[in-house]
């Protein structure tokens, strides 16, 4: 029954979902550091906090050692009053540009998005969920 | 913690291990120790510690396999073909450190005695020490070797060096036979260290 499942609308969100994740996240996790350092547990409740930027934890820490790497991140380990020293992340001056740059084109990046399905936020005669509701009862 | 859940803790993370092979050591060794701090991160900010903690921790942190597969494709080393390497998250700041070949390394550190002995007449010291920082500096600036190899190369190169001339400082005059026996020290041991790092050197 592959072809049931491939088709199934619930699949196909959550296919699309990890794809769009895959694209932002790393850009989350460098927001998420913008107002000042945080541990990784901190980073990834905040991105829990948000049901679409929710993913399996583990796969968060490779993407942090890239940020790393690539110096859009720097840490240090601090103390703490409970338990064992925590790791903080926080924004070097690369990483702060590359939060701006994707500032910056994002909104013309969701504005093209939308442009191509048809769902210019501004109009009111043609409300999303309408459009998706037609298309549904076509089937 | 109990042991038993510390056995758990061990099995996740030997599952790790297992399913990311095919990532450089170093890489590896990073994605492990990440792990294992949030393991312990987490519980340590929990109430409860016991197997039931640790189960749904380790749960919530998903499947090896999931982690694994997410870590290649991040490093590219899970891309097949010339994409790979080159691809949008092959790391971009040290493309130029990376062409810098081992050799120039061995070589300096291996010379810099032999070097200095033959020229013992024009400041052959000075040449010696300037040759084995030189290496000691390519040592650290190129990317064929883990940090460990680092360290351990360069505490080696000047312990060879240093420990013999201690060991004969307060002889004085030196005789020529420890001065040949400190001599043969410092020119073999670089050499060892230079055939080692020869030997376990990244390679392209």
């Amino acid at each position: 029954m592959e072809p049931a499942e491939a088709s199934n609308p619930a699949t196909q969100a959550g296919k699309a979902a990890s794809q769009l994740r895959k694209g932002v996240l790393e850009y989350c996790v460098l927001a998420l550091l913008r107002d000042g350092p945080r541990y990784a547990v901190e980073l990834l409740r905040g991105l829990e906090a948000v049901e679409l930027m929710a993913t399996s934890q583990g796969t968060v820490y490779p993407l942090l050692s890239r940020l790393r790497r690539d110096e859009l991140v720097a840490t240090n380990w601090q103390e703490s009053t409970s338990g064992p020293p925590r790791r903080y992340y926080e924004l070097t001056p690369t990483g702060r540009a590359a939060l701006d740059a994707f500032a910056a084109i994002w909104p013309d990046f969701r504005d093209a998005v939308d442009l191509f399905l048809g769902t210019p936020r501004s109009d009111p005669s043609h409300p999303p969920m309408k459009h998706l509701k037609e298309q549904r009862e076509d089937r | 913690m109990k042991t038993a859940e510390n056995e758990a803790v061990q099995q996740y993370l030997t599952a790790v291990e297992r399913e990311t092979s095919g990532l450089p050591a170093d890489r590896r060794q990073e994605l492990l120790a990440d792990l294992a701090e949030h393991i312990e991160v987490t519980l340590a900010e929990r109430q409860e510690q016991d197997a039931d903690a640790v189960r749904s921790v380790l749960r919530e942190l998903g499947d090896p396999r999931t982690i694994a597969a997410t870590a290649l494709g991040e490093t590219g080393v899970g891309r097949p073909g010339p994409a790979g390497p080159t691809g949008p998250t092959a790391p971009r700041q040290p493309s130029a450190r990376t062409r810098i070949p081992a050799w120039i390394t061995v070589v300096l550190l291996a010379i810099a005695t032999p070097v200095g002995l033959l020229a013992a007449d024009f400041g052959g010291g000075v040449i010696a020490s300037l040759l084995r920082i030189a290496g000691v500096v390519m040592l650290w600036v190129t990317l064929r070797w883990t940090t460990a190899q680092k360290t351990w190369g360069t505490v080696l190169s000047f312990a060879c060096i240093l420990i013999p001339n201690l060991a004969v400082l307060g002889a004085d005059p030196v005789g020529d036979g420890a001065l040949a026996a400190v001599h043969t020290v410092q020119v073999v041991f670089p050499l060892a260290i230079s055939v080692w790092l020869w030997m376990t050197h990244r390679r392209d």
